[in-house]
């Protein structure tokens, strides 16, 4: 019975080419925009190594420093006359008129000083992502971001170690000289990213680091995974760790015990920072810990510009693109489910002759539904192959900059759905309105 | 004839129901994608005022604990030698903020009787002609502003043309900004933050402005003659680190920075323009194939037409027409929403691009339609009403 409705509806997109090339050209096309954006969206969104509990993590990038300035209006209400006498009522309104912001990375000093002992919090870690290494090597120059981290860093990433190990505690209390370097990094480096490049030696700055382990790069970027090389804090210019200003170049991640608690960390920082008496000699009055979740940080990376008091809801951002894509999917959509639709009228006489033999309406809807399925997967199948070679070329070329396009099992799991979706709403209402044609009009 | 055209849509209006629906959204699609287009080309189209084809930035470190007289003998002595280095043209100390970084710096006032804001970017003596700017009037900086009664500036044209559109000439106004400052020159035109940034006010404060032992200059940009731009990398940052005795020196090339800075825009830009291409392509070829299919169903009542004496012409004119009114229908609708989006000020874009946006994707539409129909009209008007009408 299926092997009949499949041969059938091959046969009948044989029949037609020309229509069966438009549909396939519109399906392929939509469900590889589908995959990609899944692909983008698992890329940039998803919990991947070395983000697996990203649902758990608060990042606080920065600690900002401000002072308000006000401004009183007021108000006269009303004004009467008494007695030859002018009185007048009036309110006084003091509102905040703008404020005097320096917002930046904190400081070691600070953070180490003030955020170590938050509740709700499994494991934190500080950050010093500001930092670049220019190396000239024979003439050729590498460049790598360089990122001070503290032993517990990669208890927050689960970075996927392709050989050696991180580095610990021990490594940190004694500043010793070892790095952690990323796959590409260590390519650019030594040519090559294998087990022989651990123990060799990357020259920093004019010192000398061993290599203690290779890491796969992020598929994604952030300020507290995009390093190229981690190397123990301690390490850093003194000048960072003893600085007792409260900016400095360290940002702080904490992974919070579930997902529910991280508004408790994000409250616990905010309520710190609203109680933070600050020194006198700070040229600001006030101090603010704003921090996020990563879709919030996220959001607001998206939104650029010159934002001092903005602070774009997730749905600010995402609404726009969920609208764009709705947009660009309901599209083909509907321009299928057109030329579906007008194409029942050529097979109004085969499916009256059907029905004139016994198949009901069920039948008949259940085989052109599995009609339009069989075509979606052969665009779905032709869409995927298209998507990914476009996933292949842009990650070699590293088109995206920071983000590279996933594609893995999970993705191709998606893929299934996305096409399974899309074959059964673009044929649906055509299959229904050619279950119920009626026999004697048809065969007339 | 059109009202006729117009009762026999009506009374299909079931079947016409999603070629509407179609051409609506489409038009939504494009008008968005025409929109965001226009607004981004009109920036790009006004120029950067700077050149950077050869020229690398440079940060740096100096030393935290010198007094303002050896941080300045420093700065001269390491520009002093760049200068040496082979290949080297011209080079310039810059404040905190550098072109394509992204950084920015802001201030304004109401001191001036009118709201000013106006960016702000700190440079030194060698900056205009490291970087080849054009000036409208007056001078750059030079030594005798060093000891000048008033700390002087210099705005771009864009400041002058938005805040003194009638003034002939600025320079030797004193503008409150941080204080009172003089202007010495307006720059014709600069903007530094990428090829899509707003060609907005800008003020170029000297090095002066700064306290030289808190804020140092610490960044450069070194213009190398064509060709050696990589060349000069390895020795400026060997001659900087033994210097200031700090590794801690960055060299990029800012021509490779532009590309980057321009990518947040660039990137949307290409990947919209194509998938619209392929939706339009898509929508193109089922609006072919679906009128392509109705109108061959009516090739008896052609046949009759035709037999009725109509010619060829007639015959396309109707189905043109008949398509291009279910088109105007949706497109009518399509721009009662698409103007909302100017009229409620829903974005900072400026209305204009959103009007450009409407014309342009009626026109593409339009266009697409007349195509797609006249095609299977066509292909139905040659039809012989002899072979037609004897089928039935």
């Amino acid at each position: 019975m299926f092997k009949n409705y499949l041969l059938l509806s091959l046969k009948v997109l044989k029949r037609k080419p020309f229509y069966t090339f438009i549909s396939l050209f519109g399906i392929s096309f939509t469900l590889m925009i589908l995959m990609l954006v899944t692909s983008m969206g698992n890329a940039m969104l998803g919990s991947n190594k070395p983000m697996t509990d990203m649902h758990r993590m608060v990042f606080m990038p920065t600690v900002e420093r401000f002072t308000p300035f006000y401004d009183t209006l007021t108000v006269v209400d009303s004004i009467v006359m008494t007695s030859g006498e002018m009185r007048y009522d009036t309110t006084y309104e003091t509102n905040e008129r703008g404020r005097m912001v320096t917002n930046g990375p904190g400081s070691f000093h600070f953070l180490d000083n003030n955020l170590r002992d938050l509740e709700d919090v499994e494991s934190y870690s500080f950050i010093n992502s500001n930092n670049h290494a220019d190396t000239y090597l024979d003439g050729r120059k590498v460049s790598m971001s360089t990122y001070y981290v503290d032993a517990d860093y990669f208890r927050v990433f689960d970075f996927n170690f392709l050989y050696g190990l991180p580095f610990g505690q021990a490594a940190i209390d004694e500043a010793s000289k070892v790095i952690v370097m990323t796959d590409k990094a260590a390519k650019n480096y030594f040519g090559e990213a294998s087990a022989a490049v651990i123990d060799r030696e990357v020259e920093i700055g004019r010192e000398k680091f061993r290599v203690v382990g290779i890491v796969a790069r992020p598929l994604v970027e952030n300020e507290a995974t995009g390093g190229d090389v981690l190397l123990p804090y301690t390490t850093i210019d003194n000048k960072e760790l003893a600085s007792t200003t409260l900016g400095g170049g360290f940002l702080a991640v904490f992974k919070a015990v579930s997902p529910e608690k991280r508004t408790s960390v994000i409250d616990q920082l905010a309520f710190y920072a609203d109680n933070f008496s600050m020194p006198p000699d700070q040229d600001f009055e006030k101090l603010g810990l704003d921090a996020s979740t990563y879709l919030e940080l996220f959001a607001d990376r998206m939104v650029p510009g010159d934002s001092q008091n903005t602070d774009p809801s997730v749905w600010t951002v995402f609404g726009p693109i969920a609208v764009l894509l709705v947009l660009f999917l309901v599209l083909p959509l509907i321009n299928l489910i057109n030329l579906n639709i007008s194409r029942v009228f050529e097979r109004k006489s085969e499916i009256a002759v059907r029905k004139a033999f016994g198949a009901d309406s069920k039948n008949i809807l259940y085989q052109f539904v599995l009609e339009n399925l069989v075509i979606t997967f052969i665009g779905g199948l032709i869409g995927l192959i298209l998507a990914f070679l476009i996933i292949q070329y842009v990650n070699a070329n590293d088109l995206l900059g920071i983000t590279r396009l996933a594609f893995s099992f999970k993705v191709f799991l998606y893929f299934l759905i996305v096409i399974l979706l899309f074959g059964l709403v673009s044929g649906i209402l055509p299959a229904y309105r050619m279950s119920r044609t009626n026999i004697g009009e048809a065969l007339r | 004839m059109i009202t006729h055209l117009v009762r026999l849509m009506w009374n299909k209006r079931r079947a016409n129901a999603l070629i509407l629906l179609e051409i609506l959204l489409a038009f939504l699609v494009l008008f968005g994608v025409y929109a965001f287009g226009f607004y981004n080309l009109d920036r790009f189209s006004s120029p950067l005022g700077f050149s950077y084809e050869n020229s690398v930035g440079l940060r740096l470190n100096l030393p935290e604990d010198m007094d303002s007289a050896s941080t300045v003998s420093m700065q001269k002595r390491i520009r002093d030698e760049i200068l040496l280095v082979s290949g080297v043209e011209q080079a310039t100390f810059i404040g905190s903020i550098n072109p394509f970084s992204g950084n920015m710096y802001f201030n304004g006032n109401d001191d001036n009787g009118y709201e000013l804001r106006t960016q702000g970017f700190f440079a030194d003596e060698h900056f205009a002609e490291t970087m080849n700017l054009e000036l409208r009037e007056g001078r750059w900086f030079d030594e005798t502003d060093v000891t000048s009664k008033y700390i002087p500036v210099l705005v771009n044209g864009a400041l002058m043309d938005e805040f003194y559109p009638a003034a002939n000439s600025l320079v030797d106004s004193i503008l409150i900004i941080e204080g009172e400052k003089k202007i010495i020159g307006v720059v014709e035109n600069f903007k530094y933050r990428s090829n899509f940034s707003e060609n907005a006010p800008l003020t170029f404060f000297p090095t002066r402005s700064r306290d030289v032992t808190k804020y140092p200059f610490q960044m450069m940009i070194i213009r190398a003659s064509s060709g050696r731009t990589a060349a000069i990398e390895e020795p400026i940052y060997n001659l900087v680190r033994d210097i200031t005795k700090n590794t801690d020196v960055v060299i990029w090339n800012m021509a490779d920075d532009r590309i980057k800075a321009n990518k947040p825009v660039v990137v949307p830009l290409v990947v919209l323009t194509l998938i619209s291409t392929f939706l339009l392509i898509n929508i193109a070829l089922g609006l072919f194939g679906v009128l392509f299919t109705q109108i061959n169903r009516r090739r008896a009542e052609i046949g009759l037409r035709k037999a009725m004496g109509a010619t060829p012409a007639q015959i396309t004119t109707q189905f043109v027409l008949e398509v291009l009114l279910v088109a105007t229908a949706a497109l009518l609708l399509g721009v009662f929403f698409a103007v909302q989006v100017p009229i409620l000020e829903l974005t900072s874009i400026p209305a204009k691009f959103f009007y450009f946006g409407i014309v342009a994707a009626i026109i593409t539409i339009l266009l697409i339609v007349f195509l797609c129909a006249s095609i299977p009209s066509r292909q139905a008007a040659g039809l012989q009403p002899a072979d037609v009408l004897h089928e039935d």
